[in-house]
């Protein structure tokens, strides 16, 4: 997995059906030696907890900040129904402040930048990979400045200069040093959040999938997108996204995201097992085999 | 480039002050580098000592090297510091083509250790108080090395080659406070602090500190204010000043062109300085246009270090004893003045010594010949003592045979000669050679009677007591046996046969 932002960067499985997931998870989670930020202890019963899907006295809670502007309204059906299913399934809901996530995307976006702004710095065109203008009568300077012009895209460019001018002397504690207060902040809302319940359920997005190169003129909008998952990015939480239905406006799919507590991966797939049983029964198929159609 | 007059030291120093900012990089001794499990040894064939981590090949991640914390936190609790509870590495970022990551893996505002001093000894044993402000951890980049240019300087070069075989080596970067109040003293404050760094961290365990193989590296910074004000001036930030003489030479210089500048009406601009063993002086480097802006952020790819207060007093049992007191404790046992220690300490005998006498030999012999005939030697071969192909087991063999006698003076030092120019141990080259004293009493007797019947005239002048004459026989017995015999032995041997009292 090559570096963006190594605070946040995290690998997961991505597979056809919860229980999938969880086999995948289970063969690549654990300690790694050779990477020391990977948590030492025994891995969730990630399987066992997706072949017995259930929700059943679970304490589910909604997130007040996670609806609102800019939430399209069948992502908030699609969302509402979900959150009604899990009720008739036997959870307790209940609703959760989590008034620093507001700042999520904000902090999100100072920390990322930064970290790749430094971890794309290795590639200089020295040791591997692409070298322009290596014609003998440049320096290794002047080769590194245009290899990078050359090779890296708009928004990898945008990001490293969002990050070199975050992290650059004087402008350290109000840009990455806030942000990472604020990333204690929403880990706090995250702690007391999970003194209520046991999971926390969103969309997964605040609207359904936006065509490629469709926002490349709108970085904003475009970093909208993450709105719903960047808190649990920050805070080092578990969560999941599994397909909820279809927005009734573009037919296309809408994400359910369930977060638990770090280490705690066994209750997503419980509560993901249960709501998927439950869709592909109501709908008669998994959605999955509408894609064609799509 | 300008070249300034120097004003005389004296001169600098009657209206100005120095003040000193030490700081010292130490490669750590470790099997391995910082943050992966290459091999550390100097000398292999160039980036054969690599891996993706310390090339900084994407996706690879560090993983701290356990024993190099450990040698951290004993030459923090050495220099008196505090031991931080928890802290963290920090990325430094900058760009340069043997640094494989473009930063360098380092600690900023969390160093391990941090507000300690240590004590040094001047050479007329005045103790001067060197405060330390932090000893942090961090990693060696890699080595470029320039082709083509005149002067091995980037500037001119054709092409350039990188060997990252050093490049994730472990480093300690230990930084002192201001050092103020040494006044004419400050370059031997300097030397005698880098010197006392170097025993210390030679001690330890944890490097072999030599300066020459850049296992040690000096950055000198230096500024001036006018006697008697409080105001720091601007300094110059001599680096890679690497022998000790060279940290006495470039605070020497430094100061005086300070002067020069400041007398003259001139201001001192912070700059970067390069340091020249040819001449002792120094130039500009590149300057500091605007304060370089290394970006530093906690190192997200590793967790913090909190070494336990268990742990850190356990580390602390295990310091041997300082070598500012083994020096002085050594120095009375041996019996020796402040400045024979001096000399001793700057001809790198002590340890020599030591092992000597701990094979056997007497504090004086063991002295004598280190720093007579052996210090003679490595200073003509232009060696360090201790690489002499002299072991200090067989300086104190040859020890042993003058203290039995079979060896005089001579011919210890012709043992000493055959065993320098690899003819074998001691024993092999008295055998070889044959240099044992002349013993036989028989062999002996015969010399002397041969000498006697070759020099009748002086053997009747001893016989009429003109003892004093005995003298040309025993030269010529000497002689005869080729400097084998016990002199003193042929003496007696001589007035005996002629019947006289000695
Ligand atoms: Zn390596």
């Amino acid at each position: 997995m090559v570096a963006f932002s190594s605070s946040l960067d995290q690998g997961g499985p991505c597979a056809r059906t919860v229980l999938d997931a969880a086999l995948l998870h289970e063969v690549i989670a654990g300690h790694d030696p050779l990477d020391s930020t990977s948590i030492d202890a025994p891995v969730p019963p990630v399987v066992e907890a997706a072949r017995n899907g259930d929700v059943k006295g679970m304490r589910v809670g909604v997130v007040k900040q996670f609806r609102g502007e800019g939430y399209q309204a069948g992502v908030l059906q699609r969302f509402d129904e979900s959150v009604e299913l899990l009720k008739e399934l036997g959870a307790e809901v209940v609703e959760v402040d989590c008034p620093s996530f507001d700042l999520a995307l904000a902090a999100y976006y100072l920390i990322a930048p930064s970290e790749c702004s430094s971890n794309l710095a290795r590639f200089d065109a020295m040791r591997y990979g692409l070298r322009v203008g290596d014609d003998g009568t440049k320096s290794a300077e002047e080769v590194t400045a245009l290899t990078r012009e050359a090779g890296f895209g708009p928004e990898v460019k945008r990001r490293v200069m969002l990050g070199t001018y975050a992290l650059s002397s004087g402008y350290y504690d109000a840009y990455y040093g806030s942000a990472q207060k604020v990333r204690t902040l929403i880990t706090r809302d995250f702690e007391k959040a999970f003194e209520q319940v046991d999971v926390l359920v969103s969309p997964t997005t605040p609207t359904t999938a936006f065509a490629i190169g469709e926002r490349a003129d709108d970085p904003m909008a475009m970093y909208l997108a993450d709105l719903c998952t960047i808190p649990t990015n920050l805070a080092g939480n578990a969560a999941m996204s599994l397909p909820c239905g279809l927005a009734p406006e573009d037919g296309l799919p809408v994400g359910l995201q369930i977060i638990a507590p770090a280490m705690k991966d066994d209750r997503l797939y419980k509560v993901g097992a249960a709501v998927e049983a439950a869709f592909t029964e109501r709908w008669g198929h998994p959605l999955l085999e509408e894609a064609p159609s799509l | 480039m300008t070249v300034t007059e120097l004003v005389s030291y004296e001169d600098a120093l009657a209206t100005y002050e120095p003040v000193m900012g030490l700081e010292v990089h130490v490669e750590l001794g470790t099997k391995t580098k910082m943050f992966c499990g290459c091999a550390t040894e100097l000398g292999a064939e160039p980036n054969s000592q690599t891996c993706p981590t310390c090339l900084g090949l994407p996706g690879s991640l560090p993983v701290v090297n356990g024993t190099a914390v450990e040698s951290a936190v004993k030459i923090g609790l050495a220099l008196n510091c505090e031991i931080a509870e928890w802290c963290r590495f920090a990325r430094k970022n900058y760009f340069y083509p043997d640094m494989p990551k473009n930063f360098q893996t380092s600690q900023y505002d969390e160093p391990i250790a941090f507000n300690g001093y240590l004590d040094v000894q001047l050479e007329d044993g005045e103790v001067f108080r060197v405060e330390i402000e932090r000893a942090h951890m961090e990693e060696d980049t890699g080595k470029s090395t320039h082709v083509g240019g005149a002067t091995g300087r980037i500037h001119g070069a054709s092409h350039s080659l990188l060997d990252y075989n050093r490049a994730g080596i472990p480093l300690i970067e230990i930084v002192t406070k201001p050092i103020v109040g040494a006044g004419e003293r400050a370059p031997e404050v300097a030397k005698a602090y880098v010197a006392e760094l170097r025993e210390l961290i030679k001690a330890l365990g944890v490097s072999e500190a030599r300066m020459e193989m850049g296992q040690m590296r000096c950055d000198v910074n230096l500024s001036l204010r006018p006697n008697g004000t409080e105001k720091f001036g601007t300094r110059s930030e001599t680096k890679n000043v690497n022998s000790l003489r060279s940290v006495e030479r470039a605070c020497r210089f430094e100061i005086q062109r300070h002067a020069a500048v400041l007398s003259s009406g001139g201001t001192i601009v912070q700059e970067t300085r390069h340091f020249h063993e040819e001449d002792g002086s120094t130039t500009s480097g590149r300057i500091k246009e605007e304060a370089e802006d290394y970006r530093y952020f906690p190192e997200p790819d590793l967790v913090p270090v909190a070494p336990s207060r268990e742990w850190v007093e356990e580390l602390r049992g295990t310091l041997p004893e300082l070598p500012r007191v083994r020096r002085n404790r050594l120095r009375e046992e041996w019996g020796v003045s402040e400045h024979d220690m001096q000399s001793i300490l700057n001809a790198g005998a002590v340890d020599l010594i030591v092992a000597t006498i701990e094979a056997g030999a007497d504090a004086a012999s063991a002295r004598k010949w280190w720093m007579g005939e052996l210090s003679r030697r490595a200073n003509e071969d232009g060696v360090d003592l201790a690489s002499l192909p002299i072991a200090p087991e067989q300086v104190a063999r040859v020890c042993a045979l003058v203290a039995e006698g079979s060896l005089n003076d001579k011919l210890a030092r012709q043992v000493i000669e055959g065993v320098l120019a690899g003819e074998g141990a001691p024993d092999e080259v008295v055998e070889k050679r044959g240099l044992k004293v002349v013993s036989d009493e028989g062999a002996l007797g015969t010399a002397v009677d041969e000498a006697i019947a070759a020099n009748a005239a002086i053997a009747d002048k001893i016989r009429g007591g003109k003892v004093a004459a005995a003298g040309a026989l025993v030269g010529a017995v000497m002689k005869a046996t080729r400097g084998q015999a016990d002199a003193a032995r042929v003496r007696e041997l001589i007035l005996e046969k002629l019947g006289v009292e000695g």
